[in-house]
């Protein structure tokens, strides 16, 4: 299973919710073997606002359906994705079924802990060029803090 | 106005398959959704006055983003971005005659998101019998 992991970065450092995003991303990718077909990949992202927003730009994008705020996933029959996720803002758990060739799932920020690997993966960095898009932004400013915010791609098949 | 059969429950997937079933047709220049989706929510939007584009402006950690987008556009749109405006006493006849465009939704194709069980978490039924949630 080869996934694909949105990683925010902010202040320097990679947000919690992100390094919550790569742990449920690793049981992922984990699952090779235990139904998924083969070559089902994923893309995982933090439940955040801008995590949020860009898988279901990639959905949209791309077609695919896409299930934000992940808790739990695994493989579930004839290649598909079974998945646990909040509703309600955590007050319901719904568990559903994702077919798709490829998944498109946000981790809740507040499920679960981040865990690190019991080895360190072998990260694929790609570089991407700015696409700006349909809504790129056309300008930004102060609000009410100082804190700026970035984003990067890492991949890896089999964390 | 998307009639949906009496009972029927629509999860967030089915919802957007519905509102893409309408939508698509095209017609419409403006979508707007609340925040309590899966998008950051605007707390600024201004059309111009050719009906060609949106400026809208929202904060993300700190920081305001400006775009300009492309009608047609679908925005989400942030509680408290303006203060309702309800008819005034004598614009309630008025509204009350307004005509509503209804189509019925009554089913929506597979979009690869499918429901099997909701259920409450184990700490949220405790706070409920301690009536702290309620």
């Amino acid at each position: 299973v080869t996934v694909f992991c949105l990683v925010e970065v902010d202040g320097g450092g990679v947000v919690d919710a992100s390094l919550r995003a790569l742990t449920l991303a690793r049981r992922v990718a984990a699952q090779a073997g235990d139904g998924l077909a083969d070559g089902a990949s994923a893309v995982v992202a933090a439940g955040t606002d801008r995590g949020n927003e860009v898988l279901a730009h990639v959905g949209a994008i791309t077609g695919l359906p896409m299930a934000a705020n992940c808790v739990a996933v695994s493989a579930g029959s004839g290649g598909s994705f079974e998945i646990v996720r909040q509703r309600w803002a955590g007050l319901l758990l719904e568990e559903a079924v994702l077919d798709a060739p490829t998944a498109l799932l946000t981790a809740a920020t507040d499920a679960g802990t981040a865990a690190p690997a019991d080895a360190p993966g072998a990260a694929i960095a790609h570089e991407v060029a700015a696409a700006g898009g349909l809504a790129a932004p056309t300008g930004s400013g102060r609000w009410t803090s100082s804190r700026r915010s970035s984003a990067a791609w890492s991949g890896s098949r089999g964390w | 106005l998307l009639e949906t059969p009496a009972g029927a429950e629509f999860g967030p997937a089915a919802t957007a398959a519905a509102l893409h079933s309408v939508a698509a047709d095209g017609g419409f220049d403006l979508v707007l959704l609340g925040n309590d989706a899966v998008a950051t929510g605007i707390k600024a939007l201004a059309v111009d006055d050719e009906g060609t584009s949106a400026a809208a402006r929202r904060e993300y950690r700190g920081v305001a983003e400006t775009y300009t987008l492309p009608l047609p556009c679908v925005l989400t749109v942030r509680e408290g971005i303006n203060l309702p405006r309800y008819p005034s006493l004598p614009g309630r006849p008025r509204a009350k005659r307004a005509v509503i465009s209804r189509v019925p939704v009554s089913s929506v194709a597979g979009v690869g998101l499918r429901t099997t069980a909701l259920r409450v978490p184990a700490l949220v039924s405790v706070l409920a019998e301690l009536r702290v949630l309620s």
